[in-house]
């Protein structure tokens, strides 16, 4: 297992080198310049200049990449070109925000999907999977935005049940967590259905049935375990979308999470910060990757590593 | 570890029940439905013409902003345009970003895939490795900054969402091949002497349509989705094209005083994306023989 | 095998445990029972401040405004007034302006306001090695020399009529020199030291700027009914991006003060009794440009064709709900003196025929194809959509390129511009030399205008001696522009601002409303 752990975590040594590269590149080779943004239109040449050499932005592209992974490697992410502040400060700033979003999210969504998953299965076509299945329906064929805004108007606006904007209270994290939850739970919970009625078709679960095995046990006890497995393995993945979701989710809640904060530095060129959000957020994606393994290994007891 | 899942992975016998496909797959009601309204939305992309009862950038400022009535079935925006008659040209572009891309990204990931299967060794940890990064990497975040670079246009929104699934099918299509290559009949086939090319294109890819199919079915409407939400963050195709996630986009800033502007095509997209998702789900359960008991 | 899976359970539950009391500590700092009722003004912003530092940015939050106080200050009739300078003089050659400090001012540290401080924050601003982005502005100013704790000169380069205006702008709020220097890298993002009516107190980045009332504050300017310390004890700056949000929020009464309110929402808000609008002339000017040294733009009759092609009436009245003005000219009226009043009459009024019958003229009447930039913004968005129905009615054809506005300045430095919109937002003439002057080809000057006359025109009106030689030649310079047509004005929008009836005592204030000046909070 350890070993196992340390051969992924050395895994993501390529994953974020080939990362920052790609980042740096799209960024750098597009059109557009951060000093365009700090100055304002009235400026002249010269001070353009100044300001450009002041932000090293004049050197080659390949040194300014290898000045950047260097200091990175001494675990300095630079300093943002518009805020003038270090990256990693800005980013920790408003990092816990998105990770909050995302891990109640996801715990909403499994505690929805998964018993909504098993009650359809083992229900099959009965009004309860008809139901559950056609939640999820609604719930896929949503833009995330969209129901986002529909809560928003509603519990926010019209009845005024929770905040507008903003991320100070919890009450503030209840729409966006609902929102994200929602429909990734519809998501999970058709995976979760297909996974168990793979699992039920299955010899020792007939098996135990035919031995006498009480349904609820059946289920519970034998079919459970494996049929979450593949969920579990699609953790990881369901990670990564919330958090690439999260700019959006941002957007409608007017939330200063990292979402957001990367679009916004997109948009304004400030290259530091959308290599630094980045990075954190492949990090993060890669480590709900391993601990989605974790898990997997700590429920399916045929993994030796 | 072996831990791939594939949820179609057994598809693969399905050859012989042919027959049986069509009319199972039509027995199931939402199936029907769903195939229906699917036609519909194409029949309304193609002849938009004659069913949009004004040219989709037809502006009339008086008239801006109006809720639906009988003249406009969806109302008006904010530039006086009929959203009914943009809702229906619309369709245009969300059938074409949801086809176009999910024919790029199924080509690009089934030959990656079938590469990766049938030769393994390098080419496999290649392709795996990078289907592993784009996996654990936020690919939709990176699709924000390709468009925000490029800048947007329908073309470079079809390649970007192409960029974001192709690692689902070259992981299907891989874990396919790997277990077909094996089969008797491509030992037959490498014994008659032909070459992998024909092998992975007449024997081995035939096999792994059906999957491909369903999974392509239930991509497209991902992509109709992905187009709206990069709408949404003013990522979307230039005016005055009217792709619904653009008319969406642009009734954000009314949607207090005119909410339909965001709501109408809204709730059309959503309509077929539901239709595709139901078709695909009763594809699925067609072409899957262990369902048949 | 269970106790795996109670395993994997309590690991769950170790991240729940683990993000509940971040968020329970997060919730605790939000308000305390005990304190008395502060009087608390929350205003709602688009976008956050990126620095709190004058001399490094260009994006000037309001905070900064609040924070410093100016040598010089602007009354409610935009005339230049008494800041922090008590009195100035100017020398005969107008290369030497000797400016008088008033007495007693303190910074928010206790240290007391010095002539040096000025120089300090004049010289940074100028000095290459700061690359301090409004270094062009003070580009006029060689030196400042310090003659006693209160009295400074400024000397120029050339006669600069204009100086006033440049220091009573933002940029030029006076920092302490001391704690300027004393914080080096923290400074403007910790902590931030000026003499003005409110005082830094906490910044959390993309979300609000607290401001908390200077309580020594007796140096406000003399026109202001309240001179003294403020009325409102603290100013929250809440950064709110999307707008529907804002205006959500202003209704729930959580924030008192919208400025810049969308056109589109005047009317609605203006119904609801909880809220007064607020309309003010601002000094911004939106346009259509050209590429004016490329085919078929180089040829007058094409880009008076354009001219006449525009509906503006039709985009104030609808796009704008008539919340703003049509424009002639090449300036907004609401510089007054500055502004030429012959720019109705000289300009182009909406004629369709006139225009094709132009375009026949040049050479164009099988039409034009041309492209149309401009940002990616919700306002230009449909301005774009608009202008190319109505370019279309002349037979030219359009096709409309959005850029974000990064990449929307590379593009016209690079020159690839056909037709595109601007919108500037300056309060003085000299906006003019920015733009057109050959001299700042290819970029800002971006309509591509190369032109001896022009130049000419505006070096004798900005090296005027006095101001109303200078209001003068600006006059021609105005009036030669709309003959060439180098630019299609469009229109000026008003300045909307929403205020909650909480707010006593509301004073308009055609910059920046100015809090100190006797507003006051009731609570309801």
């Amino acid at each position: 297992m350890l070993r196992y752990l340390i051969k992924k975590l050395l895994f993501m040594i390529p994953i974020i080198i080939g990362s920052t590269i790609i980042i740096f590149l799209i960024l750098h080779l597009s059109p557009g310049d951060p000093v365009n943004m700090i100055v304002g239109p009235n400026v002249t040449p010269e001070v353009y200049e100044n300001i450009s050499r002041s932000l090293g932005l004049d050197k080659p592209l390949t040194t300014q990449y290898f000045i950047f992974l260097g200091k990175l490697l001494r675990g300095d992410l630079g300093q943002s070109i518009l805020q003038k502040r270090p990256v990693l400060d800005i980013v920790l700033e408003r990092f816990p925000r998105t990770l909050t979003i995302g891990v109640f999210s996801l715990l909403l969504s499994f505690s929805i999907a998964i018993p909504m998953g098993i009650i359809a299965a083992v229900k099959r076509k009965t009004a309860a999977d008809y139901m559950s299945m056609s939640f999820s329906l609604v719930g896929i064929s949503m833009p995330t935005f969209w129901f986002g805004l529909l809560l928003l108007y509603f519990f926010a606006y019209k009845f005024r049940i929770f905040p507008l904007s903003g991320y100070e209270t919890w009450k503030h994290y209840v729409l966006p967590v609902i929102t994200v939850g929602l429909t990734d739970a519809a998501v999970t919970a058709r995976m979760m259905r297909s996974s168990m009625l793979e699992v039920i078709r299955q010899d020792y679960i007939r098996t135990a049935r035919a031995k006498g095995v009480k349904e609820i046990i059946v289920i519970t006890k034998h079919a459970l375990k494996n049929a979450v497995l593949p969920v579990i393995t699609l953790l990881g993945m369901r990670i990564g979308w919330i958090f690439a979701g999260s700019a959006v989710i941002e957007t409608v809640f007017s939330i200063p999470g990292i979402g957001r904060l990367m679009v916004d530095a997109i948009f304004s060129r400030d290259y530091p910060i959308v290599q630094g959000s980045m990075l954190i957020l492949v990090i993060s994606i890669t480590l709900g990757n391993m601990l989605a393994d974790i898990l997997y290994a700590l429920v399916d007891p045929r993994i030796k590593y | 570890m072996k831990k791939e899942y594939q949820e179609h992975a057994d598809l693969i016998k399905v050859a012989d029940k042919r027959v049986n496909f069509w009319s199972k797959l039509f027995s199931s009601k939402p199936a029907v439905l769903a195939a229906v309204l699917i036609v519909l939305f194409i029949c309304s992309a193609l002849f938009a013409a004659f069913i949009a009862p004004y040219p989709y950038d037809k502006q009339n400022l008086p008239e801006m902003m109006q809720a639906p009535s009988k003249k406009h079935l969806f109302g008006t925006d904010e530039l006086g345009r009929d959203i009914f008659s943009r809702v229906v040209y619309g369709t245009r572009i969300s059938l074409m970003v949801g086809f176009l891309s999910v024919l790029i990204s199924t080509s690009v990931g089934t030959v990656l895939g079938a590469l990766a299967g049938y030769y393994g060794g390098v080419v496999d940890q290649l392709v795996t490795g990078f289907t592993d990064i784009v996996y654990s990497f936020p690919v939709s975040l990176l699709a924000i900054a390709v468009v925000a670079a490029l800048g947007s246009s329908l073309f470079n929104l079809i390649i970007v969402i192409s960029m974001v699934s192709w690692a689902g099918y070259a992981r299907l299509v891989r874990g396919q091949v790997f277990s077909l290559k094996e089969w008797d009949f491509v030992e037959a086939a490498r014994a008659l002497g032909a070459s992998n090319l024909r092998i992975i294109v007449k024997h081995i890819l035939p096999n792994t349509v059906a999957p491909i199919i369903v999974m392509a079915t239930l991509e497209i409407p991902k992509a109709i989705i992905i187009e709206s939400t990069l709408s949404f963050l003013g990522l979307g195709v230039p005016p005055p094209t009217p792709s619904w996630g653009a008319i969406m986009n642009a009734g954000r800033a009314f949607i207090l005083d005119a909410p339909w502007i965001t709501m109408a095509p809204g709730l059309v997209m959503m309509v077929l994306v539901l239709a595709f998702n139901l078709f695909g789900d009763a594809l699925r359960d067609a072409l899957d023989p262990r369902l048949n008991d | 095998m269970e106790r795996k899976v109670g395993r994997s359970l309590g690991l769950l539950l170790v991240v729940l445990l683990t993000v509940t009391s971040f968020l329970t500590g997060c919730g605790q700092s939000s308000g305390d029972p005990d304190e008395p009722a502060v009087k608390e003004l929350v205003i709602a912003f688009d976008r956050d401040a990126e620095i709190l530092d004058t001399i490094k940015t260009s994006w000037f939050s309001d905070g900064l405004i609040y924070i410093h106080d100016r040598l010089i200050s602007r009354d409610y009739e935009f005339n230049y007034r008494p800041g922090l300078a008590e009195s100035w003089e100017t020398s005969e050659d107008g290369l030497v302006w000797t400016f008088k400090l008033k007495e007693g001012v303190k910074f928010h540290d206790g240290t007391p306001l010095k002539a040096s401080d000025v120089k300090f924050t004049i010289e940074s601003i100028i000095d290459p090695e700061v690359a301090s982005p409004s270094a062009s502005d003070l580009a006029a100013i060689e030196k400042v020399v310090v003659k006693d704790d209160l009295t400074f000169d400024i000397v120029l380069k050339h006669p600069f009529p204009n100086l006033l205006f440049i220091l009573s702008n933002t940029a030029c709020g006076i920092v302490s020199e001391e704690a300027y220097k004393k914080y080096g890298d923290e400074y403007g993002v910790k902590y931030v030291v000026g003499t003005g009516p409110y005082v830094f107190k906490e910044w959390i980045k993309g979300d609000k700027l607290v401001l908390e009332k200077n309580p020594d504050y007796n140096w406000g300017p003399d026109w202001m009914e309240n001179n003294g310390k403020p009325i409102i004890d603290r100013i929250v700056m809440r950064v709110i991006p999307e707008e529907s949000t804002r205006r959500m929020e202003l209704e729930a009464g959580n924030v008192h003060i919208l400025r810049n309110v969308p056109a589109s929402f005047v009317e609605e808000l203006a119904g609801n009794e909880d809220i007064e609008m607020i309309r003010g002339d601002a000094t911004k000017l939106c346009y259509l440009a050209y590429a004016c040294d490329k085919e078929p733009f180089t040829d007058v009759r094409v880009r008076r064709a354009i001219n006449h092609a525009i509906n503006k009436d039709e985009i104030v009245n609808y796009l704008l709900r008539g919340v703003g003005q049509p424009a002639y000219g090449y300036l907004p009226p609401a510089l007054k003196s500055e502004y030429y009043d012959g720019s109705k009459t000289d300009s182009y009024g909406y004629d369709v025929e006139k225009a094709k019958a132009l375009l026949k003229e040049a050479g164009y009447e099988n039409g034009l194809q041309l492209t149309l930039s401009a940002e990616n913004t919700s306002e230009f968005k449909k301005l774009a959509e608009v202008l190319q129905s109505q370019l279309k009615e002349v037979g030219i054809e359009t096709t409309i390129q959005l850029y974000d506005s990064s990449s929307y300045t590379d593009m016209l430095k690079e020159g690839k511009q056909e037709l595109f919109i601007r919108l500037y937002s300056w309060p003085n003439a000299d906006i003019l030399d920015y733009f057109l002057l050959s001299s700042q080809f290819p970029y800002p000057n971006h309509s591509r205008w190369l032109d001896e006359k022009t130049d000419e025109l505006i070096k004798k009106a900005a090296g005027s001696a006095t101001w109303e030689e200078r209001a003068a030649g600006y006059h021609e310079v105005q009036k030669y522009l709309i003959e060439q047509a180098v630019w299609a004005p469009i229109y000026i929008p008003d300045s909307v601002l929403a205020v909650r009836k909480e707010v006593k005592n509301f004073k308009f204030h055609p910059w920046i409303p100015q809090y100190n000046d006797g507003f006051d909070l009731g609570v309801e």
